[in-house]
């Protein structure tokens, strides 16, 4: 909220309007400026909800797994369960960190989201694209994982993200913490709108057009489906339609669908017979690969007696030279989105 | 627009839901649910408009911890947490939300499970529909449908997607106040215009057959044709700039007359202070008809050689009875003129006639509200007008320059 000043004579300043207030706000940030085993930040501000970004490079050789830490409490008071891939989930008790899915790959995005009472224990949601061997020719892999730490006693002011060997990340390796609380009264939001774009009329392209570059891109897509036959969803970054990516997905918790060298992402695209909505997180540096994670859903015959889809989705591509600047799903089997479509594009540096 | 703060609701109390409403429109939301129980409890989510919809209206599907799919169909509530817990859970939500449409959800949830680490907690992956077509959401809800509650302190907050800025200037502050705008360098005049009634404002008089007295206009027009041309005028200390506007008046016809015309005009913030409908300017006048029975509109567009009709409100009380009238522009296009029945002007008008279709460069951005004489031939009118009341709900600011 802009300040007023009152003056006399009936005189006030300001500024001409307040921005938004209340969105998700960056709290700290720690970027490797040289190879290390562990990232820490520090002096994080309590809050009830934290969004986490977590960008690792260049892990090679040792254990795989690195894992948080707050407060710095080293004790086994943390409580993992983990799924790679699809498969089982696994659980960790007791352990001393909370053990993430920090793979011997090139790159690692992770979102997560960490709830922060400091009477309740703490309970971490994280979902992992790990690049996995460079190129389009080798599928990401993809993670979930959950987690607590059972402190009962407080708040969050510090997170480590240790490699828990001697391992190292790579510079330029990073975690930034978000924060949210119900009493923020902040307009300094993260994420800012970098593309608002609903189709309006019928078409066979849905593009965001030219958006401002930044190394975090959030984006949710609405596509109207227009009944009979299916438009297809062939999502391009920058107009690329060389067999530069690489997907791997679960559609309604099935076997894991992998395709490499293909010419697209495959977004909404194995059964989009219906309204579909997706969510999904990019990394987005220049000089290495692009990495995506997104969940979809696909509403299926219209009424309430029709469950719903969904989809879960990893996705490289194997840019190493270029920013994101457009995102585009275009249908080439002669059916059209609806005018309804529309895809948003949030972004931050 | 931007992401931001859509609302938040922290119970204080122990009880089954935890409910955020009046969110504005939003194409999507970002839902963040914290659940503490007292006894054992789940999260669900349930939407609505008005209120959460707890008919059978949800779809859903949803994965515990891996395993298999399963679904729910003609349900009341839409999966969030694992459920039949007397420990915390978190949930993240995203909302689409086209009135349309279907509202599309999906949710990602991890629940405390038995507390310690020694044990690991639980997942649910869920995706959910609402199959309401008609109604944007404006209600987000966590509700339990098992025996305990959700305790003191469970949240539930809610981001949106399409928040926009708002302005700065406040309203609160006296009639007469200046606003200096930092980073335009704009000052601004502040206008109370709410609920004021513009008789208690000095008043110009033009002639000598349009008066005002006890609070009442009064046009009264004899038979002298030299009566044509007097007006009974109130300059707004500062126009409104803003084209929404409501203006209340009371009108009643005393005794009609032959070949006059007479009524209120409302004119724009044009040069001169000239009241008669004398085809110049910006401006709308009534026109009450000889007999009392109703009223016509016309609008006029500087430049135009004509008036433009807006057509007749119908059914006025004959005379001697007071008419309860609104005069509303809630756009750059549209004016309305309606009847009521009462002076509170509630529910809906007995009659109404309107326009829709303003010239795109029609002004009245009210400077003169005033009685006017524009046809006296004949003679004998005589009417009153009262409680001429001007609201404006927005941009009462005016901007005299940088």
């Amino acid at each position: 909220m802009c300040a007023l000043t009152y003056h006399a004579g009936r005189r006030i300043q300001g500024t001409s309007a307040d921005a938004v207030s209340g969105g998700w706000k960056e709290l700290a940030r720690t970027t490797l400026g040289s190879g290390n085993t562990n990232i820490n930040v520090t002096s994080i501000p309590d809050k009830r909800y934290y969004m986490i970004l977590r960008n690792t490079l260049g892990r090679s050789g040792g254990g795989s797994n690195g894992g948080y830490q707050f407060n710095g409490d080293s004790g086994s008071n943390y409580a993992v369960r983990r799924s790679g891939q699809g498969g089982n989930f696994g659980t960790d008790a007791n352990f001393s960190d909370l053990d993430l899915w920090d793979a011997n790959s090139p790159q690692i995005l992770g979102v997560d989201y960490l709830v922060n009472k400091s009477d309740k224990e703490k309970l971490l949601l994280s979902h992992v694209n790990d690049s996995n061997t460079a190129g389009a020719g080798n599928a990401p892999n993809r993670a979930v994982i959950l987690g607590k730490w059972a402190n009962t006693s407080d708040a969050i002011n510090r997170i480590d993200l240790n490699s828990m060997n001697s391992t190292t990340w790579n510079s330029g390796s990073e975690v930034v913490v978000l924060g949210w609380d119900p009493a923020d009264t902040h307009t300094t939001n993260f994420w800012e709108e970098l593309a608002s774009v609903e189709l309006g009329s019928a078409g066979a392209s849905l593009s965001s057009g030219t958006i401002t570059a930044k190394k975090y891109l959030w984006v949710q897509v609405f596509f109207e489906h227009l009944g009979g036959s299916n438009p297809n969803t062939l999502w391009r970054f920058n107009s690329d339609s060389g067999n530069n990516y690489a997907n791997r997905s679960s559609h309604d918790g099935g076997s894991e669908d992998v395709e490499t060298g293909i010419s697209h992402l495959d977004f909404y695209g194995q059964t989009n017979d219906s309204n579909g909505f997706i969510n999904m997180f990019i990394i987005n540096n220049a000089s290495n690969e692009k990495l995506v994670i997104g969940h979809t859903i696909l509403a299926g015959a219209s009424g309430a007696g029709n469950a719903p889809s969904r989809d879960e989705h990893v996705v490289k591509w194997a840019n190493t030279s270029n920013q994101i600047t457009n995102i585009t799903s275009t249908s080439t089997n002669g059916n059209n989105y609806g005018g309804k479509s529309f895809i948003k594009v949030w972004g931050s540096d | 627009m931007a992401w931001g703060k859509a609302g938040s609701t922290t119970l204080t109390s122990a009880g089954d839901t935890v409910t955020v409403s009046g969110l504005s429109d939003n194409k999507y939301f970002t839902v963040l649910g914290y659940k503490q129980s007292s006894g054992t409890s789940d999260f669900n989510w349930r939407v609505g408009n008005g209120s959460a919809d707890s008919g059978n209206n949800y779809a859903r599907r949803q994965s515990s911890n891996g395993g298999s799919d399963t679904t729910n169909t003609g349900y009341s509530r839409m999966f969030a947490d694992n459920g039949g817990a007397s420990t915390p859970s978190f949930q993240v939500g995203y909302f689409v939300n086209i009135a349309t449409e279907e509202k599309l959800n999906i949710t990602h949830s991890v629940s405390q499970s038995t507390a310690g680490a020694g044990t690991a907690p639980d997942i649910r992956e869920s995706v959910n529909k609402w199959a309401n077509t008609s109604d944007l959401i404006d209600v987000i809800q966590g509700v339990n449908v098992e025996g305990g509650d959700f305790a003191s302190g469970s949240n539930v907050s809610v981001l949106g997607s399409d928040l926009t800025t708002s302005s700065n200037k406040p309203t609160d502050v006296q009639e007469g106040s200046r606003f200096e705008e930092t980073d335009t360098r704009k000052m601004y005049h502040y206008f109370e215009s709410g609920g004021t009634d513009i008789q208690d404002k000095t008043l110009v008089q033009n002639g000598d057959d349009i008066t005002y007295s006890g609070g009442v206009i009064d046009v009264n027009i004899g038979s002298s044709s030299s009566s044509e041309g007097d007006y009974l005028l109130h300059t707004l200390n500062v126009p409104i700039t803003t084209t929404d506007f409501v203006l209340d008046f009371d009108y009643k016809r005393v005794s009609g007359g032959t070949g006059v015309f007479g009524g209120l005009v409302f004119r724009s913030n044009q040069s001169g202070e000239s009241v008669e409908n004398s085809n110049t300017g910006d401006y709308i006048r009534t026109s009450p008809n000889a007999a009392g029975s109703s009223m016509n509109m016309y609008w006029h567009n500087d430049g135009d050689s004509t008036e433009t009709e807006l057509g007749y409100l119908t059914g006025l009380n004959s005379a001697g009875s007071w008419n309860y009238l609104r005069l509303t522009r809630t756009n750059g296009t549209n004016i309305k003129l309606e009847r009521f029945s009462s002076s509170a002007r509630s529910g809906s008008a007995d009659a109404e006639a309107a326009v829709t279709n303003l010239s795109a460069t029609w002004g009245l951005s009210l400077k003169y509200i005033g009685g006017y004489c524009a046809y006296a031939s004949g003679g004998g009118l005589e009417e009153h007008f009262d409680n001429i009341d001007l609201s404006s709900t927005t941009k009462l600011w005016k901007e005299l320059g940088t």
